[in-house]
């Protein structure tokens, strides 16, 4: 620590000087205590209502975390079943053209209606009717025709 | 550290809040504003600090400062300072409490500063330094400076008076 050294009547004017005290009028010691008082408890108030703001934000993003980890399971064990789902609709579409399947007939279509009709006769295209051992129209073999007797009877 | 309790911050006000004023009264009209600033700011300070008088007589400052910065409130200090207030008081009927004032506004500023610091702050050199941004050197150089200015002063104006 350095030391300084005044000579004696700079000490005296130091010393004369202190003699002397601030003078201020205006300095309100009970004003100072209450404004810091009051300071001090709005600070605490400020600080608990941080501690909780703080705490409902880390609760809010706990959950917030567990309910996206939640849904992204959900999500994936969907997809999967989803796929499961899938490749078995797969299969059976492939195992339905594969394997002809006897299928029930709607009352209105085409097929239910001519069975009901047996109308196949009129259809030529119908080669698969039930009735078609049965039909005169399509057994009956035409009559053999006679070309000298058909001449002979045209009368001209 | 723990922060200041309500019987040390009375006892530092009455102690140092007198002198912090003398000491902010050249920069600032509203010097004992800023002191109670200071103090309820000491009072908010989470921790302690670790020299308190030093870091009062710093904040005092800086708010001295900046409020000095603004032309309207130097305005308004003009006006007050004319009023010539009391800023020394004393119990001895010998001494001159006026003229010791008038000695001291002679100073410029940071010596006025220095002096009040060390005087009536109870500060050291050392502290006084490094709340002024100043040397040590320049520091006690100064202050051995505005004492002499001040007797030299004081001893005019009394042979002036005893003259008359």
């Amino acid at each position: 620590m350095v030391v300084f050294e005044f000579d004696d009547t700079l000490a005296e004017m130091e010393k004369k000087l202190r003699r002397y005290s601030p003078a201020v009028p205006n300095l309100s010691r009970d004003r100072l205590l209450f404004e810091s008082g009051k300071m001090a408890a709005s600070s605490r108030l400020r600080t608990r209502l941080l501690v909780i703001t703080n705490l409902l934000l880390a609760v809010s993003t706990l959950t917030l975390t567990y309910s996206l980890i939640c849904s992204e399971q959900i999500q994936f064990k969907l997809k999967e079943e989803l796929a499961k789902v899938r490749s078995d609709q797969d299969l059976e579409l492939m195992i339905s053209e594969n394997e002809p399947v006897d299928r029930e007939l709607q009352p209105t279509s085409y097929l239910a209606l001519m069975r009901q009709a047996d109308l196949y006769s009129l259809d030529p295209m119908m080669t698969d009717s039930p009735h078609s051992g049965a039909s005169p129209a399509v057994s009956t073999p035409e009559p053999e025709t006679n070309i000298l007797s058909v001449r002979s009877s045209l009368e001209f | 550290m723990e922060a200041i309790e309500a019987d040390e911050l009375g006892r530092l006000f009455d102690t140092h809040a007198p002198a912090l004023v003398l000491y902010a009264r050249r920069r600032s009209s509203q010097a004992e504003d800023l002191v109670q600033e200071a103090f309820i700011k000491l009072a908010s300070q989470r921790s302690r600090p670790l020299d308190v008088v030093s870091w009062l007589h710093c904040v005092v400052r800086n708010a001295a400062m900046n409020e000095a910065r603004s032309a309207r409130n130097r305005r308004k200090y003009e006006q007050r300072s004319a009023k010539d207030e009391n800023w020394l008081s004393t119990n001895d009927d010998r001494l001159d409490g006026s003229l010791m004032v008038e000695s001291l506004k002679q100073l410029d500023l940071e010596t006025h500063e220095i002096i009040v610091a060390r005087i009536w702050g109870g500060l050291t050199f050392e502290q006084i330094a490094q709340l002024q941004s100043l040397s040590l050197v320049t520091v006690y150089r100064r202050y051995r400076d505005g004492l002499h200015e001040i007797k030299k002063m004081t001893k005019e104006r009394e042979m002036k008076n005893g003259g008359i």
